[in-house]
């Protein structure tokens, strides 16, 4: 457990298309916030050493200078301002509709208390399957969720996907898997007694596997 | 005045001083209550499906046979984090430390208002009793989480009825009092005491008012809109085509967002509200214990202006992934980012009070030094939430959790801990026991750490908040044993505040006798005796300067009260 202290602020690997830069952003932040914070602590513990009560110790009678304030008032609002920015064109990228993959697959998510509904579109009529469900690999994928009772949240760790399904409002997010492999959904919005049963099981496979299991889904259906 | 009856004294007063202690020791039975709820969420966290036998017999309903069902888990963490916000940090800080000093800080002989003063008090009694009682509804007290989002808060049990009246009432109390602080602040100062030589503390009560003021309105609108969702079938938060729990319900028109929209509009100036009065407490704190003049003093209160103005226009970031309009999400997030320089200044500037001073490490100051090292990583791990792409990996994990609690734990309670070591004195005229105080500030500081900071851990694993049992998802199974440490040193760092309780009462009682002015601080309250007369100065004090005047050149000592007069 101790190592974990550190390396716990490591995120693990993502899988999608659009992952690394979000950790890339991760890792910026975590940068600054580390320097931030070793100088910041440094400087406290540095101070409570070195100017704790002694007698006779010279003591300052400045009420502050303005200078100071200035350089410490223009730093950290111009690494923020930057760090603002950077988030913004990313943020756009991820979450503005007009800018979705236009050939995205559709996957309608319909949420309720407390399980997961996908209804995909087949060439021959919808299919639907609960928690357990299936992506091509490599391929954008637009989720459209909603929910019929409660909100609900839809949270990928791995695709770096985390988005709330409400009730009255269709809510889009994009994703492409890179890897295939199994990845947890996990409710993050509160939705009632069963909220921390909610799970849902993601698949991202090969196109041909994909389709091979939508079409045995849809024999299961009828 | 001597021959007030016992209960004209001390109960109904009007008195702001023992309205004070009144919201004091309310605010810490409160402060209790919240905390033995956090232990049952940690109990349950930590070993879940484990009895806790006594509980079997205290809740048969939520606890058979002591082993916690998911229901009482969330009515657990819902009303931990209602009573704390509610009734145990601002009653306190506010209703409590800024009852008792505003007047005495600024000269004045009571507040502008002592019958609203008392109204307000008993008032907040009467929300926490709702509040209470909604405990003891069938289906026990609300859980569906502070936040209470419809549609789930519109169709859960009465207790959440409960909880939204108990809100109201509280906002009544609330109104009264933020009126009677801004007014006492504006109105009352004695001579001398312009606006730029109030103490900080004092400040940080003024804007907190304000704050309280504008915020609250907008939850008392929103409970007001659920609770007619609720006992009237209005559809304020209820969109068409609902089916709960296999019924169709006949709402239509309704949005669960607008919801969210008041009440997070409330909800982020609220978190102002609870850390400000604490950031006022520690800046005079710092600099009477640094013997030093506050580090830029205009710029102290240009920054709270400036967090209290932005903490109006952030609220937003709590719904980073709610579904509003993404060009949103760009705006609130820039003015998330800015209003963490307000913040940076503020820490570097009692960086810049410690440096050059003497300080006496004495234990206001010791809570003060840990106040400005968890403030510090309570502020930066705020930059990970505000950065949306970010945001949308940590959004509603146990990351955020961490962060809020090293404000409002490390933050707020070690504003508290510090103003209970700095004032008792002034308010009981006893000294309380060093030694105790010193183990006890160890002890809760480490232990703090080793219960919170691993959350930043659990959250970057992707563990989602409110979950009654992590250990269901495969993925969030192995971290077992970090949740089961955790829980042992919540149980620890609850068992250690026996240490302060056990200080503060024995002080009160049997401490040493302190002088009028034990900490040789410069503020008016250290001017007249301890504890004060009950029209608070023998005669109306004027003041000569600013409250940060140590260590002068050319002065025998190293404090220069702000009343002294100078001669030549």
């Amino acid at each position: 457990m101790l190592p974990k202290i550190l390396s716990g602020w490591l995120l693990a690997p993502s899988v999608s298309s659009y992952g690394p830069a979000i950790d890339h952003l991760y890792n910026l932040v975590l940068l600054i916030t580390a320097v931030v914070f070793v100088l910041t602590e440094a400087a406290l513990v540095y101070f409570c050493f070195r100017y704790r009560a002694r007698p006779g110790q010279k003591v300052s009678p400045s009420h502050g200078s303005t200078r100071a304030e200035i350089i410490w008032t223009a730093i950290p609002a111009a690494i923020l301002v930057v760090l603002g920015i950077m988030s913004q064109s990313l943020w756009a990228k991820l979450r503005q509709p007009s800018r979705f993959p236009e050939e995205a697959m559709v996957v309608r998510v319909m949420a309720e208390q407390w399980l997961w509904h996908f209804k995909y579109n087949g060439p021959e009529g919808e299919i639907e399957v609960q928690n357990d469900f299936h992506i091509p690999v490599g391929k954008p994928v637009r989720f459209e969720l909603t929910s019929q009772d409660v909100i609900h949240g839809f949270y990928i760790p791995a695709l770096r996907v985390n988005q709330d399904a409400v009730p009255g409002l269709t809510s889009s997010v994009w994703v492409q898997a890179d890897k295939t492999g199994q990845y947890e959904l996990r409710c993050t919005q509160f939705c009632g007694t069963n909220h921390y049963q909610m799970k849902g099981q993601l698949t991202v496979e090969s196109q041909e596997e994909f389709q091979a299991w939508l079409k045995s889904a849809k024999a299961a259906a009828f | 005045m001597k021959d007030k009856s016992f209960l004209r004294r001390w109960v109904f007063s009007v008195d702001h001083k023992v309205i004070g202690l009144q919201y004091l020791f309310t605010g810490f039975a409160f402060l209790v209550l919240g905390t033995l709820l956090s232990l049952l969420i940690r109990w349950q966290l930590g070993f879940p499906g484990k009895a806790l036998i006594f509980m079997g017999h205290l809740a048969p309903n939520g606890m058979p046979g002591g082993v916690m069902l998911p229901d009482y888990y969330h009515m657990a963490f819902t009303m931990h984090a209602t009573i704390m916000i509610f009734f145990a940090v601002i009653p306190i800080l506010v209703g409590g430390f800024g009852n008792y000093l505003v007047p005495l800080m600024i000269g004045a002989e009571d507040m502008a208002f002592p019958r609203l003063n008392m109204a307000s008090y008993w008032t907040y009694l009467a929300s926490g009793l709702v509040m209470l009682y909604s405990f003891f509804t069938g289906t026990g007290a609300a859980k569906a989480g502070w936040f209470a989002y419809p549609p789930l808060s519109v169709v859960e049990p009465i207790g959440q009825t409960f909880w939204i009246i108990s809100l109201m009432i509280l906002a009544v109390s609330s109104l009264m009092g933020s009126i009677n602080f801004i007014t006492t602040i504006l109105n009352l100062r004695a001579p001398g005491m312009t606006l730029f030589r109030m103490p900080l503390t004092v400040w940080a009560q003024f804007i907190t008012a304000a704050l309280l003021l504008m915020a609250l309105p907008s939850l008392t609108v929103g409970v007001a809109c659920l609770l007619l969702d609720r006992v009237a079938g209005t559809s304020f938060f209820m969109p068409a085509g609902l089916v709960i729990g296999g019924n169709t319900l006949e709402r239509s028109g309704g949005n669960p967002l607008l919801w969210q929209h008041l009440f997070w509009f409330f909800g982020h100036p609220e978190v102002y509200i609870v850390i400000m009065p604490a950031m006022g407490i520690i800046s005079d704190v710092i600099s009477t214990f640094s013997r030093r003049p506050i580090f830029g003093y205009q710029g102290m209160v240009y920054a709270l202006c400036a967090i209290a103005g932005l903490g109006f226009i952030v609220w937003g970031h709590h719904m980073f992934t709610s579904g509003m309009n993404p060009m949103l999400g760009t705006a609130f997030m820039m003015s998330t980012v800015v209003i963490a320089v307000p913040s940076a200044i503020k820490t570097f500037n009692w960086l810049g009070t410690m440096w050059r001073g003497n300080i006496r490490f004495k234990p206001p100051m010791l809570c003060a030094a840990g106040f400005i090292s968890m403030f510090i990583i309570g502020g930066l791990t705020g930059i990970f939430s505000a950065v949306t792409p970010v945001d949308i990996y940590i959004h509603n994990t146990y990351f955020v959790i961490g962060h809020f609690h090293f404000m409002m734990v490390g933050g707020a309670l070690f504003g508290i801990f510090a103003a209970t070591y700095f004032w008792v004195p002034k308010m009981f005229g006893r000294l309380m026991n060093e030694t105790l105080a010193r183990i006890h500030i160890g002890i809760t500081f480490v232990l703090f750490n080793l219960v919170f900071y691993p959350m930043f851990i659990l959250g970057i694993a992707g563990e989602p908040r409110r979950l009654f049992d992590p250990s269901f998802y495969p993925g969030l199974a192995p971290l077992q044993p970090i949740r089961a440490f955790m829980s042992v040193c919540a149980i620890l760092m609850f068992c250690a505040q026996g240490l302060f309780v056990f200080n503060l009462f024995w002080s009160i009682f049997k401490g040493k006798k302190a002088s009028e002015n034990p900490w040789e601080s410069n503020t008016l309250e250290w001017t007249t005796t301890s504890p004060p007369p009950e029209s608070n100065f023998e005669q109306v004090p004027t003041v000569y300067r600013g409250p940060y005047e140590y260590s002068q050149p050319d002065r025998g000592k190293d404090w220069f009260p702000q009343t002294e007069v100078t001669h030549g």
